[in-house]
């Protein structure tokens, strides 16, 4: 079964930009995309995700308490923050959430470090 | 005509955003707090009508320190806080290394040098992201209106800026502020040919 990916940031070239170069490394995955934390919510009420890649700063819910209703939902997923919002409180929130973080800029670099901690995870 | 298209509009904004989150990493790192930011938002507008923007917040003083930047496209960094803040954020940088009773006297200076580091953070970001190299100039203090907070003055009320803001705050006390960037008009193509760049590198994408 293709691995099902969820991007979840406001940005539209992020969101781009992020399924451009994960597709680079995995032309079979399926991609869906959510512009707000409660988007993201909504879309997997009904559907599976094996990775999830999460903004922080976005309008409306935090990504951090949506990542943290989707881990409790979802435990099997993947979730990488990216975010600008790169300060040690945000880090240390994501670790007791138990998620990965991973911050902006979006570069080939970031995006090859998720896909492969995702692999090794999922191996 | 100064449009952008809601895709490179967009762009601007996250490069902003992405800019703005490794200068309130700076700033949490230095105050030992943590920083919440909002979604940020640009408007094409005059410099006094920016100026009247951030007298509205309150119609308080406001202590501002500025920074401007150039290369292929000019602009200047701007951050601000109301007046009766600025001691206490001082306070919190510099921690208890320097004595209370010298705070007062090295206030300006304390803020120029806060200012360095909040905004050539924000700056070197942009500069990074858009493969630019900045000149900058040093940190300005400003007391007053919102107006003088820009830099308006009489000759310069109707130069056409594009105003890209975001508000912060820190979570524990109750002080917020903005960090904004004024850019200059006459550059605004070489800024528009930026962000096609930056469009440019996302793969199908023709920029």
């Amino acid at each position: 079964m293709s691995t099902q990916v969820l991007i979840v940031d406001d940005s539209k070239v992020s969101r781009m930009l992020i399924k451009a170069m994960m597709a680079a490394h995995h032309p079979d995955w399926l991609f869906a995309e959510a512009d707000s934390g409660d988007k993201a919510l909504l879309w997997l009420a009904g559907n599976h995700v094996d990775l999830v890649t999460m903004d922080v700063n976005m309008p409306g819910m935090s990504g951090l308490d949506a990542a943290e209703q989707i881990k409790a939902r979802h435990a099997g997923a993947f979730i990488a923050m990216m975010t600008a919002n790169v300060q040690s409180s945000t880090r240390q929130r994501a670790e007791q959430i138990g998620v990965h973080f991973f911050g902006k800029p979006i570069t080939e670099d970031i995006i090859a470090q998720i896909v492969k901690r995702f692999e090794d995870e999922h191996a | 005509m100064h449009n952008l298209s809601e895709l490179q509009q967009d762009a601007l904004l996250e490069i902003f955003n992405v800019s703005i989150g490794r200068a309130a990493s700076a700033m949490s790192d230095m105050v030992s707090e943590t920083i919440n930011m909002s979604v940020p938002a640009m408007q094409f507008l005059t410099r006094k009508e920016a100026g009247d923007i951030l007298d509205l917040k309150g119609r308080r003083r406001i202590c501002s320190v500025a920074q401007g930047f150039a290369g292929s496209f000019s602009g200047e960094a701007v951050l601000m806080f109301p007046e009766e803040n600025s001691l206490e954020i001082v306070r919190m940088m510099l921690g208890s290394t320097i004595p209370l009773a010298h705070l007062t006297e090295l206030e300006q200076d304390a803020l120029n040098e806060v200012g360095n580091i909040i905004l050539n953070s924000c700056i070197s970001a942009f500069a990074d992201i858009f493969h630019e190299q900045f000149d900058t100039t040093l940190p300005e203090v400003r007391v007053g209106s919102g107006m003088e907070a820009v830099g308006v003055n009489a000759e310069r009320q109707q130069d056409g800026v594009l105003f890209l803001h975001i508000q912060f705050g820190f979570q524990r006390r109750h002080i917020e502020g903005y960090v904004v960037f004024l850019m200059d008009m006459p550059a605004f193509a070489n800024l528009r040919t930026g962000i096609d760049r930056f469009l440019g590198l996302i793969p199908g994408n023709p920029g």
